[in-house]
C-alpha cells in the first residue's frame, strides 16, 4: 500500500533524527542544576510515617532548590522495589529517592535484590532512625516489661502481632523472646493500618510496631519497651530499651536520601546542602517530634563506610535467629 | 472443534501448571499452610472444574453452533486483532517516546487502519484528541506523564 | 448525643466561604477523577497533597475529603455509557448500567446512581455521626477468624453473580482465586509468581484489571461489527428516571446502604466488596432475577448507594481511631499528620472543630456532588451521540492514560491491555468477568485471614466455630449454598433453563 511505504519513510526519518538526540541528552551542567523537576521517591505507601517525612523534605527542598520536587511512591517488599528501580536509574541527580538504610544491609540478607547491596547507591544523608516500641492495652494488669517478663515465663503462647514478617519489629522482639526465654508467638499483619485494629480489638497480647505513639501518647495503649534504639526514648523516660535489659538488639534501619551509584559531586554537594537545611529547619524538626522519631542525623559518606559493618552483624544475628538465605 | 472443550482443555492445562508452579513454593501442612498451599488449593479447585467443564461439553446440546470457528463467522475480526496490536505498540512505545508523540502516532495509525478515515481527517482527530489529553492530565491535573526523548 | 448541636458547630465551619469553596473544589476534582478511568482517588489524593500546605489544616481535609467520596459518584459515568469501570467500586455497575444505556435508558441509569449516591451518602453521615464510637467498636471486633468466614460468605454470595453456567463462573472464581495469590505473601514474606517483576509485588493492580475485562474487551467486541454511528440502540429516553424506575430501586437503595455502610467500616473490605455483595443480594431477593445483567435499574440503584455508604463509613475509623480501611484513608491520616495534627481516638475532644468541620462538610459535599452530577446527566448522554468509531480511539486513549497515571508505570498498562484480551475471549467463549474479579479481591482477605487464625489457634481449624461471629458467617453461609444449590441441581437434571 502507498500509505504504508510513506508510512515508513517518515518513520526511518524520524528514527534517525531521535538517534542523533539521544546522544545530547545527558549532558548536564553541574552549575546549572537542577533545570528541570526532581522526581524523589519514596519506599513505603502514602500516608505512612516515611510518607509523610518524605512530602516534608521534598516541600521543602523545592524552596531551595528552585524546581519541583515531586514524590513518587513504590512500594513493596521492605523497601526493595523502591532501592531496585532507583538503582537502576542514571546518576544525574533528577532521580533520587527517601529510602531505609536497610535496604543496603539487612534486607538483601532475606531476599533476593536485583542490585548490588554495597554498591548501588550515593547516600547522601540520613535524617532519621526507625525506633520500634512494644506496646500493650492501657487495661491490662501488666505495666511494665518486667511484668511482662514474669507473666510470659508462667503463661507461653502470648501474641505479638507486627507490622510484617521479617521486618525489624518482628526480629527485635524474636530476640527479646529468645533472650528471656518468653516463647512469644509471631503473628503477621500487613503495616500498621493492620496491626492497630488487631491490638485494639483484643485480637493480639502485644504490639510491635511504630504505629503506637498516637495511641500511647493519648493513653489507650501503654509502652513497655523500645527496640532497635541504643537509648531511651526521651519522650518516654522511664521505659527501657531492649539492650538495657541484657539482650540483643536488632538495629532498626535509619531514613536516607540517596541517589543512584555515581552521583557527580557538585551535584552530590547541591543536594546534600540543600536536604541538610530542610532536615534543620524549625518545622521539619517538629514533625519529627510529632511522629515521635528521633533526628539521627548522619552524612552519606558515613553510612557508606559503616554499611559493611552493619551487615557483618545483621548476618550474626540472622543466624542466631535461624533466618535469612 | 467444540467451543467449551477447547476452552476448558485450555483451562485444565493452565491449571495443572499453576498447580505444579504453586508446589515449588513449600506447601507447608493444614495445620500451617505454607505460601503455596492456597495457590494450589485455588489451582486445583478450579483445575477440577475445568475437568468438569470439558466433560460436560461432551453432553450434545441442541440448537448450538459449537464449533469454535463459528465464533468468530461473520465478524470481522481483523478489526480487534489490529487494534489489540496497535495497543501493544502504544505500550512499547510509551516511555520512549514520550505520551504526546505515542499518542499521536498510535491514534493516528488505529483511526487509519481500523476505521479507515481520511489522511485529515484521522490527523486531525489524534492531534487534537492528544493534546488536550495532555493538557488535562499533565497540565491540570500534573499526573507526571512519560516524557520521551524529545523532551515532551 | 449532642447530634444538633455537633451539627450546628461542624456547619458553622464548614459553610466558612474559604472551606465551602475547597469542598466544591474536592468535589468536583473527585467527579472528575471518578469519571476518567484508572486514575483514582489515591492517586490524584497524593498529587494534591502538597498543594494543601498553605491552607489551614480544616480546610484541606475538607478538599481531600471531598476527593475521596466524590470519586464514588463519578465512577458510574463510564461504566454505565461505556462499559469502563472508572473505580473498582463501580465494576458491578457496569453489569446492568451499560445495558440500560444500550436500551437508550443511559439518563436514569445515570441519575439513579447520583441520586442513590446521594441518599446512601448523607444518611452514611447521619450514622456516622450519631453512632461512630459504638460502631468502631464492633467493627474492631472482626479478628482473623471473623474475617475469614465473612469471605467464605462472601464467596458463596458471588455464586449468586452467575448468569449462565454455574461451573464456567465456579471455574472463574478459582481462577481469580489463584491470580490474587500472586505478590509478596505477607506471612511468609515470600515473592509468589512474580517473575522478578517489581510492580507485581504488591499483587496485580485490579484497577487496570478491571478496565481491561470491561472495558477494553468490550471494545474488542464492538470492533468486530462496524458501527458506524451510536453505540445505544433505539432513541434516547428520558434523562431522569421515572416514576416505576423510583418504584423498584427503592429496596435496593435501603438494601445498599446498608451492606455498604456496614462493610465499609470493616478495615480492608471497602468499596468493591461492598457493591458486589448488594448486587448479588439484590439479585437473590428479587422476583425475577434473570433481568439482573439486562438493564434491571435495582442493579445499578444497590451498587450505587453501596459504594457511597461504604465511603462515609470508612471516615468512622479514619475520625474516631485514626485507621484507615483502605489506603485512601491512610493519605488523608497522612495529610492530618503533615498538617500538625495527631489522628486516633483524641480528636475529636483534641479538635472539634476540624472534627466536625470536616462531618459537616460532608453533607454540603454531597448536596453540591448531585447539584453538579444531575445537569451533567444531559451532556453525558449526548457523549453517546459521539460516532462510535471517532468515541472509541478517544476512550481508548483515556484508558490508556489512565492505567499508566495509577503508579506510573507501563506494565498497568500491559496487564490492561492483557486482560483486555483475555476478556475479549472470555466473552466469546462465554465466561463471566465478575466472579473473577470477586474471587481475585477476596481472596488475599481469604487466605491471610485463614493463616492468621491457623497461628492463633496452633492449626486447630475449631477456632472458626468457636467465635459467635465467625460461626454466625458460617451458618449463614451454608444456608445461602444450600438455598443456591438446590434450583442448580433440579436444573442440570431437567436440563439448562
Amino acid at each position: 500500500m502507498r500509505t504504508m511505504k510513506n508510512l515508513s519513510a517518515v518513520q526511518v526519518i524520524t528514527g534517525l533524527t531521535l538517534f542523533f538526540l539521544m546522544g545530547f541528552s545527558s549532558f548536564t551542567f553541574a552549575q546549572d542544576y537542577p533545570t528541570r523537576p526532581i522526581t524523589l521517591y519514596c519506599a513505603f505507601p502514602a500516608g505512612a510515617t516515611m510518607d509523610v517525612l518524605t512530602r516534608a523534605l521534598a516541600i521543602r527542598a523545592e524552596k531551595i532548590l528552585g524546581v519541583p520536587v515531586v514524590v513518587d511512591n513504590k512500594v513493596g517488599a521492605l523497601g526493595t522495589v523502591c532501592a531496585a528501580i532507583l538503582a537502576s536509574q542514571k546518576p544525574d541527580g533528577y532521580t533520587i529517592g527517601v529510602i531505609a538504610t536497610g535496604a543496603m544491609t539487612y534486607v538483601p540478607l532475606l531476599y533476593k535484590v536485583s542490585y548490588k547491596p554495597l554498591d548501588a547507591f550515593t547516600p547522601l544523608l540520613q535524617f532519621s532512625q526507625f525506633i520500634g516500641g512494644l506496646s500493650i492495652l492501657n487495661e491490662s494488669p501488666i505495666k511494665t516489661v518486667y511484668d511482662l517478663i514474669e507473666y510470659a515465663k508462667t503463661h507461653p503462647g502470648l501474641t505479638f502481632g507486627s507490622t510484617g514478617t521479617n521486618g525489624f519489629h518482628h526480629l527485635a522482639v524474636e530476640l527479646f523472646s529468645q533472650c528471656k526465654g518468653l516463647n512469644l508467638k509471631h503473628i503477621p499483619y500487613k503495616g500498621g493500618a493492620e496491626s492497630i485494629p488487631a491490638i485494639l480489638g483484643k485480637h493480639i497480647d502485644l504490639h510491635a510496631g511504630s504505629a503506637h505513639i498516637p495511641y500511647v501518647r493519648q493513653g489507650v495503649l501503654r509502652l513497655l519497651m523500645n527496640y532497635s534504639a541504643t537509648k531511651r526514648d526521651p519522650s518516654f523516660p522511664d521505659v527501657p530499651t531492649l539492650i538495657e535489659l541484657g539482650c540483643p538488639d536488632y538495629p532498626g534501619d535509619g531514613m536516607m536520601v540517596a541517589g543512584p551509584k555515581g552521583l557527580p559531586e557538585p551535584i552530590v554537594k547541591k543536594l546534600k546542602s540543600a536536604f541538610k537545611a530542610v532536615a534543620d529547619g524549625q518545622e521539619f524538626q517538629n514533625l519529627l517530634v510529632q511522629l515521635n522519631l528521633p533526628y539521627t542525623y548522619k552524612d552519606g559518606e558515613e553510612l557508606n563506610k559503616e554499611a559493611p559493618a552493619v551487615t557483618e552483624y545483621y548476618k550474626d544475628l540472622n543466624k542466631k535467629l535461624g533466618i535469612g538465605k | 472443534m467444540e467451543v467449551d472443550r477447547v476452552s476448558g482443555l485450555f483451562c485444565l492445562i493452565f491449571g495443572v501448571i499453576c498447580m505444579y508452579a504453586s508446589t515449588q513454593l513449600s506447601l507447608g501442612s493444614f495445620r500451617e499452610p505454607g505460601p503455596g498451599f492456597f495457590p494450589f488449593i485455588a489451582g486445583c479447585f478450579f483445575s477440577l472444574l475445568a475437568l468438569l467443564i470439558v466433560i460436560s461439553s461432551f453432553i450434545p446440546e441442541k440448537d448450538r453452533e459449537n464449533k469454535v470457528s463459528s465464533l468468530w463467522k461473520g465478524v470481522n475480526w481483523r478489526r480487534p486483532l489490529t487494534a489489540g496490536l496497535l495497543l501493544l505498540c502504544y505500550i512499547l512505545m510509551l516511555e520512549r517516546m514520550g505520551f504526546l508523540l505515542t499518542s499521536l502516532i498510535v491514534l493516528f495509525l488505529m483511526l487509519r487502519w481500523v476505521e479507515k478515515f481520511s489522511w485529515g481527517k484521522a490527523l486531525l482527530i489524534s492531534a487534537s484528541a492528544s493534546a488536550c489529553t495532555y493538557l488535562l492530565f499533565q497540565t491540570l491535573l500534573k499526573a507526571n506523564l512519560p516524557i520521551g526523548i524529545l523532551g515532551i | 448525643m449532642d447530634f444538633f448541636g455537633n451539627l450546628i458547630t461542624g456547619l458553622s465551619v464548614a459553610c466558612e466561604p474559604y472551606n465551602l469553596l475547597f469542598c466544591f473544589l474536592g468535589v468536583f476534582i473527585g467527579t472528575l477523577i471518578g469519571v476518567l478511568p484508572g486514575l483514582g482517588p489515591s492517586a490524584t489524593l497524593s498529587i494534591l497533597l502538597p498543594v494543601t500546605f498553605g491552607m489551614p489544616a480544616t480546610t484541606a481535609i475538607i478538599m481531600l475529603s471531598g476527593i475521596a467520596y466524590g470519586a464514588q459518584y463519578g465512577g458510574s459515568t463510564t461504566s454505565i455509557l461505556v462499559n469502563i469501570p472508572g473505580e473498582t467500586g463501580s465494576v458491578i455497575t457496569c453489569l446492568d448500567g451499560y445495558q440500560m444505556a444500550r436500551q437508550g435508558r443511559a439518563g436514569p441509569a445515570l441519575g439513579i446512581a447520583a441520586f442513590g449516591s446521594f441518599i446512601a451518602g448523607t444518611v452514611g453521615i447521619i450514622v456516622l455521626q450519631i453512632l461512630a464510637p459504638p460502631l468502631v467498636n464492633v467493627a474492631l471486633k472482626f479478628g482473623a477468624p471473623e474475617y475469614f468466614s465473612l469471605m467464605i460468605l462472601g464467596l458463596i454470595i458471588l455464586t449468586f453473580l452467575a448468569e449462565k453456567s454455574m461451573l464456567k463462573a465456579l471455574m472463574m472464581a478459582g481462577m481469580g482465586t489463584f491470580f490474587g495469590t500472586v505478590g509478596l505473601d505477607s506471612i511468609s514474606g515470600v515473592a509468589r509468581f512474580t517473575f522478578d517483576i517489581p510492580d507485581f509485588f504488591d499483587g496485580l493492580g485490579i484497577v487496570p484489571m478491571v478496565m481491561g475485562l470491561f472495558g477494553i474487551a468490550e471494545i474488542f467486541l464492538n470492533l468486530e461489527k462496524t458501527i458506524k454511528t451510536e453505540i445505544s440502540d433505539g432513541k434516547i429516553g428520558n434523562l431522569l428516571p421515572t416514576l416505576k424506575d423510583w418504584v423498584d430501586s427503592k429496596w435496593a437503595l435501603v438494601r445498599g446502604t446498608v451492606i455498604g455502610f456496614v462493610l465499609g467500616l470493616l478495615p480492608g473490605a471497602g468499596a468493591v466488596l461492598s457493591t458486589f455483595v448488594s448486587y448479588a443480594v439484590e439479585k437473590m431477593v428479587s422476583k425475577n432475577p434473570q433481568k439482573f445483567g439486562h438493564g434491571a435499574i435495582e442493579g445499578v440503584a444497590a451498587p450505587e448507594s453501596a459504594n457511597n455508604a461504604a465511603a462515609s463509613a470508612g471516615f468512622v475509623p479514619m475520625l474516631t481511631l485514626g485507621i484507615p480501611v483502605i489506603p485512601t484513608y491512610a493519605i488523608l491520616l497522612g495529610a492530618l499528620m503533615l498538617h500538625g495534627i495527631t489522628p486516633g481516638p483524641m480528636l475529636m475532644k483534641q479538635h472539634p472543630d476540624l472534627f466536625w468541620g470536616v462531618i459537616a462538610s460532608m453533607y454540603v459535599g454531597n448536596v453540591m456532588l448531585l447539584v453538579l452530577n444531575l445537569p451533567l446527566i444531559g451532556l453525558w448522554v449526548r457523549v453517546l451521540r459521539v460516532p462510535y468509531p471517532i468515541l472509541f480511539p478517544l476512550i481508548l486513549l483515556f484508558c490508556l492514560i489512565g492505567a499508566y497515571a495509577i503508579n506510573k508505570s507501563t506494565v498497568d498498562v500491559a496487564i490492561m491491555l492483557f486482560c483486555g484480551v483475555l476478556g475479549y475471549l472470555m466473552r466469546k467463549f462465554e465466561y463471566e468477568p465478575a466472579p473473577f474479579i470477586m474471587a481475585f479481591v477476596l481472596s488475599p482477605m481469604l487466605e491471610t485471614s485463614l493463616r492468621r487464625s491457623l497461628a492463633f489457634s496452633n492449626g486447630k481449624f475449631m477456632i472458626f466455630f468457636t467465635h459467635p461471629i465467625s460461626l454466625g458467617c458460617l451458618i449463614l453461609a451454608s444456608l445461602l449454598l444450600v438455598t443456591a444449590a438446590l434450583p442448580g441441581i433440579r436444573e442440570k437434571f431437567v436440563g439448562e433453563a
